[in-house]
């Protein structure tokens, strides 16, 4: 039957903002204990979190601010405006080569960690794969549609995170987190430094308002939007912390399915809680990495406009595969991991904030 | 592709059209009673069922015929309130006929036959099909016009308690396959003068009654005319049941789940409607048809609302549990034995490895032979006459159950497993979506075996990409999950106290969202 | 859209078939290891039949280890008690990986390390200082859980899983739900789970670990090994009275009797919860003051002395006596730690760290060992009691004038 539309594909804040904390959860929250606790001492990690939390909410209201000051025009549309045709033709592929890289190594994260705890034989490629062709059937239905499972996963994966902070309370001992303030600047700033990586991902923003159906509350989605991983990164850090002591927290390369891994279930109905956690997990997973490959066949489409989708589906899935499977091992993962983390800061915070002030001097607006 | 095959069958359609409007009878009304008599009988090819009787109306040298089919009327009334009353009633007029014939028909109606239902008629077409859906037809010799008289009465089946939905407590009746009595189901239902029935005919050979039910000032428009649409789209040669309908109108046959619900119950339809959906009433169907559909609605039954609200909710919770089970419980299985014994407590680990010694096959092959067989006893049920088909469920179940655990083919645990899948698909309320999900259950087992967890998890987001993808009449199916209607979430999984259901969904976008117009306080 | 739905599914259902099962393992197929005991072997290492000697890496150490395996078929409550339940496999290597990949050649199950329940370690092992190295394996394979207990046996480790315990079908489940008897009495050290003895490997203080004994006839789980931190090596054994006494300094008690002289007969006691407190005065590092205060009440369950409980003065007196005896036990075991093994497995670096961490930075790398700022502490111990009830009655007989 020919398609019905009730006006249905337009978007509303709560799938804004609710995607806003999936991708910034993202994997970032498996690995983030370790980065702040191998840089600080007792609870103080805490305050670096809250930093980068602040931080992250200020840039993510940037890039809110920018793309609600020019409602429902996509992001190459009023780069044009701003910065001249050739520079935001330029900007635009460079995002779309980020989130490809983004895909790629979420693809890769899945792939690996569930080698790790739920695998022995299987390989990571064929792994990777499966998840691949996953993300490829969101992708090739309409975007709307991908923003909608992030709200219907959200709940889910919300409810498990707080299942394993609330089960491993009776293994929580108040005096690991003392002692207070006792870390060095250079900590500090480290550990700083660490989760504002973990903070990345608000740079949807710049794209999916677009969509938007109330683009001028957009600003405020994205500042809850941020504000809830904040929320659960505090959560999680506490009970980590709480339950490791910060020296073997900085010991495990993913400390948060480890705290998973603590937990007995009461009333022993299963138990291995942390590959419930991770299989649940891998849902948020899932969620960004459509997400990262929605926008960057989204970049590309802006570039040559008369190519159809399917097509970019199909020559970006293979080379999103295939640079997903570079890396050789869990360490060259890991500095894919960091390289995207850094280019991620480049394009969550210097080029909106960039465009932001060029906007505000030269004082365009609005509809073109 | 599928434009391809649309456009060949109209070219066919446009052929065969043409040799059946060849045959060689007038399509006009002639002024001869006689003429009328007779091209009718050659139309029909004088079947035996065709009553045909032709008589002098009293007091005239006029003729007349009543036609009609036997079995499809109600003799008695043909037989005294028409033969009988023209026969005999107009002698005792006050004053004699007039001479002409259309002044006469036009008498006749008005004074001598005392039937309620009553119609005038000026075509051939609509003449026939007059008289093949039941009602008689009355012939003045030298009229110009026919008149229609509603008579109709066959043998049909009284109003029951539906099979599909039992209630334990909740209205007993259920549709039959009269469209009147479906119609009036409704109608006492709902005392409102904006409900609206539309008349639509369906099936180029069998022309049968659609019935589109709405409720004028509460659903919307842009609904209805998008059923409208797609009503008039329906090009079949014959609509045996409102599933014919119900898919050629869905908005994707790929999809396993149900776009549109269907239900025996009148006051799940009137419900609907007062919701601000649109229903659909096939005659000779005992099934309507109410669109749009979402995932949630499937999991929903009229007794969530006639019960208290902390039961209702309880249900509620059951059915999304039982839901779940249906579909993961038997992967599930799978998956834990083969793949991460790990999960499974120590203790009950052990006795089910204990327990499946010496079973030949994997988890997988067993779990398929089971789920299969109890798939067959569930069909074989069915079939069977209801006393035998008690027994087979108990020999079935109980017999091939135990057999199979003491031949060694299956463990114990597996049939257990098997057994509350069985229960749990049973407790949905809607059958076609419990069927859906018992159908996807085989493909995620296969994968629960290549890959455990991971598979099992992969097949449960592909799913869920399946649901938000889909659209029933323009509404994603993932409502009001996704998009998320908060309000709606008050009769959701949980269903809030009738006080607290002050709107209509709002996703269905109606045009007056008010339920209770003093914002629900009970004085 | 559909049509691509539909070749992603068809692509996944072929690829699935393509690629096989890699992992899957049908769950009678495995054979589940629940205990691992692990010994020291004095052997060289050789090459079994030819004799000769073996030239790969060799390693520090090589070991001896049992693992305990559950034979499913034994548990089925029907099977007329012929079939064991359990049965155990001992292979040598140099390390845990190498004896657990032996065992593959020895059984046709294959072995899955998920449900271990007790990792016993002999005294051996500790007090080489091989802890960390042994614990390693069980800490870093995915397939462990953070949950294993961790044990300390008396003589052989591998004894401990002879023994055929008279109710549970396997050593191992007997062994588990022994050391979880804690509330019962304050003989045994509360169980260490592997995760938390990775976070005390980490940490570098000292810490103690339940002791076993196990013989033929009975297995017993009482007493705990203490181990310095620093070196991860096992210095000396706690007896049982001694373990009430580290208990109730370090505040673990859940349960336990203890008895006390009222004029000429006894009067028992029994702890229903303990809060110990730990002050400490860092005015001089040389000479550290610490002053733990135990706190506990408890009823009584038993009293061969009759006396009024109704009267406040006795419950007084008793309450009285309950802290000297309480200070009593604490001081053996704190003369034991202190004087001899000059050993901190009571936690008062920990609390130096949590609540001075400035000295303890200064100190830390020299707290229990170099110079030994703990031996030269000065530690004061304290204790209260609170008689809550005398149980049900007041007196079983009349008090004799």
């Amino acid at each position: 039957m020919k398609a019905f539309h009730y006006g249905d594909e337009e978007i509303s804040n709560k799938e804004i903002l609710i995607s806003v904390t999936t991708m910034i959860i993202g994997a970032g929250i498996l690995t983030l204990p370790r980065g702040v606790a191998q840089s600080t001492r007792g609870l103080d990690g805490l305050m670096a979190i809250v930093a980068g939390g602040v931080i992250a909410m200020f840039f993510a209201w940037i890039c809110a601010k920018l793309s609600s000051r020019f409602p429902r025009q996509t992001f190459m549309q009023y780069s044009i405006r701003l910065v001249t045709k050739p520079i935001a033709v330029v900007i635009t592929a460079l995002f779309g080569f980020y989130f490809l890289l983004f895909t790629a190594y979420e693809m890769r994260i899945v792939a690996t960690i569930s080698k790790v705890y739920l695998f022995d034989q299987t390989p990571v490629e064929v792994l990777g794969l499966i998840f691949l062709l996953v993300v490829v059937y969101s992708v090739s239905g309409s975007r709307a549609a991908i923003l909608r499972i992030n709200l219907m996963f959200a709940p889910i994966v919300l409810f498990i995170a707080i299942a394993v902070v609330l089960m491993n309370l009776g293994y929580f001992e108040a005096e690991n987190l003392r002692p207070f303030f006792t870390t060095n600047w250079k900590g500090y700033f480290q550990a700083t430094k660490e989760t504002s990586f973990s903070f990345a991902g608000y740079e949807i923003l710049l794209f999916y308002v677009a969509l938007s159906n109330q683009p001028e509350k957009a600003p405020s989605a994205a500042i809850i939007g941020v504000s809830l991983p904040l929320a659960l990164y505090v959560l999680i850090y506490v009970i980590v912390i709480g339950v490791f002591a910060p020296e073997s927290t900085a010991q495990m390369i993913h400390p948060t399915i480890e705290v998973a891994k603590e937990v007995e279930v009461p009333g022993q109905f299963f138990e291995r809680f942390e590959s419930i956690f991770f299989t649940i997990w891998i849902m948020t997973l899932f969620n960004t990495a459509a997400m990262a490959l929605d926008l960057s066949i989204m970049c590309l489409k802006f570039l040559w406009p008369k190519i159809k989708k399917i097509i970019f589906i199909s020559v970006l899935s293979p080379v999103t595969y295939l640079v997903g499977m570079l890396p050789e091992n869990q360490l060259a993962m890991f500095k894919l991991g960091n390289f995207i983390s850094y280019a991620g800061i480049g394009f969550a915070v210097l080029i909106p904030t960039l465009l932001l002030i060029i906007a505000k001097v030269r004082g365009v607006k609005g509809h073109a | 592709m599928f434009g391809l095959f649309r456009r060949n069958r109209a070219r066919i359609q446009q052929q065969r059209k043409e040799v059946s409007q060849s045959h060689d009878f007038s399509i006009t009304i002639f002024h001869s009673v006689q003429q009328n008599v007779e091209n009718i009988r050659n139309i029909m090819n004088s079947p035996d069922d065709l009553i045909t009787r032709v008589f002098t109306i009293a007091n005239t040298n006029h003729s007349c015929a009543v036609i009609c089919i036997d079995g499809l009327v109600d003799k008695d009334l043909i037989n005294d309130k028409i033969i009988r009353n023209i026969q005999l009633q107009v002698s005792q007029l006050d004053r004699p006929l007039s001479s002409s014939p259309t002044i006469i028909l036009r008498e006749l109606e008005n004074a001598v036959v005392s039937v309620g239902e009553i119609s005038k008629a000026f075509s051939l077409d609509d003449v026939m099909y007059a008289i093949l859906s039941g009602d008689t037809v009355l012939f003045v010799d030298g009229a110009d016009e026919v008149l229609i008289i509603g008579g109709k009465g066959w043998a049909s089946r009284g109003v029951e308690e539906p099979v599909t939905e039992a209630l334990v407590r909740g209205p007993r009746d259920g549709f039959t396959e009269n469209l009147r009595t479906n119609t009036a189901h409704i109608r006492r239902h709902l005392r409102d003068p904006n409900l609206r029935f539309e008349t639509f005919k369906v099936g180029r050979r069998s022309k049968k009654s659609l019935i589109l039910c709405y409720i004028d000032g509460i659903v919307n428009p842009a609904l209805v005319e998008e059923v409208r649409r797609r009503i008039n789209t329906i090009d079949l040669d014959d609509v045996p049941e409102s599933g014919y309908v119900e898919q050629w109108i869905e908005d994707s046959f790929l999809s396993p789940f149900p776009q549109i619900q269907h239900t025996e119950r009148p006051d799940k339809v009137a419900t609907g409607l007062v919701q601000g959906r649109v229903g659909l009433i096939l005659d000779g169907s005992p099934f309507a048809l109410v669109m749009p559909m979402t995932f949630a609605s499937s999991l929903q039954s009229p007794e969530d609302h006639y019960e208290r609200w902390l039961i209702g909710s309880s249900l509620r919770v059951l059915r999304y549990g039982a839901a779940f089970l249906a579909t993961f419980l038997p992967s599930l299985y799978i998956a834990l034995s083969s793949y991460h014994p790990g999960m499974i407590p120590s203790d009950l680990a052990f006795s089910i490895a204990g327990s499946r010694e010496g079973v030949p096959f994997p988890a997988v092959v067993e779990a398929f032979v089971m789920e299969l067989t109890l798939e067959l006893l569930r069909e074989a049920g069915i079939r069977l006459p209801k006393p035998i088909g008690q027994t087979i469920g108990i020999v079935g179940g109980l017999v091939i159950g135990e057999a199979a655990v003491s031949a060694g083919i299956v463990s114990p645990v597996m049939v257990i497993v098997v057994a509350v899948t069985a229960i749990s698909s049973f407790a949905l309320p809607s059958y076609s979506a419990a069927i859906a999900l018992r159908m996807l259950r085989f493909p995620i087992m296969f994968v629960a075996a290549t890959f455990g967890l991971y598979g099992i998890i992969l097949s449960y987001i592909m799913i869920n990409i399946h649901i938000a993808n889909l659209k029933s009449f323009g509404i994603p199916y993932s409502t009001p999950f996704a998009p998320s209607y908060l309000r709606d979430w008050k009769d959701l999984v949980i269903r809030a106290p009738l006080t607290m259901l002050k709107t209509r969904p709002e996703m269905l976008k109606t045009k007056d969202p008010d339920r209770m117009y003093k914002g629900g306080r009970r004085k | 859209m559909h049509r691509r739905a539909g070749c992603t599914v068809i692509l996944i259902c072929l690829l699935t078939l393509l690629t096989g099962c890699w992992d899957r393992v049908e769950i009678q197929e495995r054979g589940f290891v629940v205990g691992v005991a692990i010994d020291v072997s004095e052997n060289e290492a050789e090459e079994e039949g030819t004799g000769e000697k073996e030239e790969r890496a060799k390693g520090k150490e090589r070991y001896v280890v049992t693992y305990q395996f559950v034979a499913p078929e034994g548990l089925q409550g029907d099977g007329g008690g012929n079939a064991e339940s359990f049965f155990n496999l001992t292979t040598e290597g140099a390390s845990m990986m190498e004896t657990a990949r032996l065992l593959a050649t020895r059984t046709s199950r294959t072995p899955y390390f998920g449900h271990i329940k007790t990792l016993i370690i002999s005294e051996d092992v500790a007090k080489r200082g091989r802890l960390a190295d042994v614990v390693d394996f069980f800490l870093r394979d995915h397939e462990m859980r953070r949950g294993t207990k961790v044990m300390i046996a008396k003589g052989k480790a591998k004894d401990v899983f002879d023994f055929k315990p008279p109710i549970e079908k396997m050593p191992v489940m007997f062994i588990r739900s022994v050391a979880e008897n804690i509330h019962r009495t304050g003989r045994i050290y509360p169980p260490v789970r592997i995760g938390d003895l990775h976070e005390l490997l980490l940490r570098q203080t000292s810490y103690a670990l339940p002791r076993i004994t196990g013989k033929k006839e009975e297995v017993k789980v009482a007493g705990s090994a203490v181990i310095q931190g620093n070196t991860n090596r096992m210095v000396g054994w706690l007896g049982e009275e001694e373990t009430i006494g580290l208990n109730c300094m370090r505040g673990e008690i859940e349960g336990g009797l203890e008895k006390v002289e009222v004029e000429d007969n006894l009067v028992m006691y029994e702890f229903r919860g303990k809060n110990t407190s730990i002050e400490a005065d860092v005015s001089d590092i040389e000479n550290i003051k610490f002053t733990i205060t135990m706190e506990s009440e408890g009823f009584i369950p038993e009293s061969l002395k009759t006396v009024d409980w109704m009267s406040e003065k006795v419950v007084r007196e008793v309450e009285k006596r309950i802290g000297k005896e309480t200070v009593r036990i604490a001081s053996k075991a704190l003369n034991k730690l202190h004087k001899e093994f000059k050993v901190d497995a009571i936690g008062l670096g920990r609390h130096l760290y949590t609540h001075h961490p400035k000295v303890w930075d200064k100190i830390q790398h020299d707290w229990d060992i170099g110079k030994n700022y703990f031996a030269k502490s000065t530690i004061e111990l304290k204790a209260k009691a609170i008689v809550r009830n005398s149980g049900v009655i007041i007196k079983s007989e009349p008090i004799q004038e």
